[in-house]
């Protein structure tokens, strides 16, 4: 499925479970201790990393969170490592541990919790540099976070340095839906409805045709990176064409001049649509 | 984007904007777009699967249904959040 809507120079179609990122899923998952049954057992749940800076504590940092944690319940904090803050919230261990596989594929609960998930990383980002970690991300406690960040650390610095005063983008093009044919000429047979029916069809604007291509590749050229979209909406209804840039700041005029550009050219025809700025997602899993 | 017109929604950070050149917004989109990206670090192996076995199509359809109840409901606990504070 992915495949077919990415193209140009710079794309590269990997399904998701193949990708690997900075922080991997269930990395420190408290193991079931039957005894405390009753009480049930928390985790750290981790939305991201960014840099202390030097001479500010953590709470001196810009970013005062608005927003509860994915559970909806316990607040964000930060805790700092060397050079690092990571922004955690408690979690119960159940849910977002043991039964995490299973809430994944409970489309009610990823949908919520990725929402709350994505509150929390955007006001990070809108506030600072934030290499986010993965959804579903949980430590048994501080001690196996900072461990674990303390080991990533070179890992790390390299991500800073490519998502650094930059956001990413999703592009997304669409056919325009051309007003309705004429009544069909009077049918003959059943092929000859099969006939004009095809007819029919093809008139419609094509997935990665030349000019797709050509808006591929200009935006690639004006941004930093360039990644598949993921796969959730890719079935939306008429959708030719998406992809995900990671845009650096200074750019968006250029960036905002090229899409116009398209906008104006395929009038009728096509339409763009743009989402972001959202944090650097898609531009942090070749840390490893 | 001069055509564009940016939509907030109360799900966003405020930071957050969403432009659609050269048509109407659609606003059920959000929360796929959401997922999308939220999603696109690659750690959903079970979540993808989900998705591939049952038919991108199906799923989509499955989704805008699940997801419009999940937008009502935080929507509405927005709503509470904010009469509490006042």
């Amino acid at each position: 499925m992915q495949s077919r809507f990415a193209s140009g120079p710079g794309f590269t179609c990997a399904p998701v479970s193949a990708k690997t990122g900075p922080f991997g899923p269930q990395m420190a998952i408290p193991s079931r201790n039957p005894e405390s049954a009753a009480t049930p057992r928390k985790a750290l749940y981790l939305y991201g990393v960014s840099r202390l800076q030097r001479g500010k504590s953590a709470n001196g940092t810009p970013v005062a969170l608005q927003t509860v944690g994915v559970d909806g319940i316990h607040p964000v904090r930060p805790v700092t490592s060397d050079g690092f803050i990571c922004w955690v919230s408690v979690v119960d261990a159940a849910d977002f541990a043991n039964a995490l596989s299973r809430n994944l594929e409970n489309l009610e609960w990823l949908a919520l919790h990725s929402v709350r998930h994505q509150e929390v990383v955007g006001e990070i980002a809108a506030a600072t540099t934030v290499v986010p970690a993965r959804f579903g991300t949980v430590f048994s406690g501080e001690a196996a976070l900072l461990r674990n960040i303390q080991e990533r650390k070179t890992a790390l610095e390299k991500v800073f340095q490519k998502i650094t005063a930059a956001d990413e983008w999703g592009v997304k093009v669409f056919a325009e839906r051309q007003p309705a044919p004429a009544a069909m000429a009077e049918v003959k047979s059943g092929s000859d409805y099969l006939r004009q029916k095809a007819a029919r069809l093809k008139k419609r604007p094509e997935r990665n045709d030349a000019e797709l291509q050509q808006l591929a590749t200009q935006l690639a050229r004006v941004a930093r990176a360039s990644a598949p979209t993921g796969k959730v909406s890719g079935a939306q209804a008429d959708l030719l064409w998406q992809a995900t840039f990671l845009l650096p700041r200074t750019r968006r005029r250029q960036w905002e001049q090229l899409l116009q550009k398209f906008v104006q050219r395929w009038e009728g025809v096509r339409r763009i649509e743009v989402n972001g700025p959202w944090p650097p997602y898609s531009f942090v899993s070749d840390a490893d | 984007m001069a055509r564009g017109r940016p939509i907030h929604l109360s799900l966003m950070p405020t930071e957050f904007e969403s432009v659609e050149i050269g048509g109407a917004p659609q606003e059920d989109v959000s929360i796929l777009d959401i997922l999308d990206h939220v999603l696109n670090a690659g750690v959903v192996v079970q979540g993808s699967l989900v998705i591939s076995v049952a038919g991108v199509d199906l799923v989509y359809l499955g989704l805008n249904v699940v997801l419009t109840s999940v937008e009502t409901a935080l929507r509405s606990l927005n709503a509470e959040a904010k009469r509490a504070k006042q």
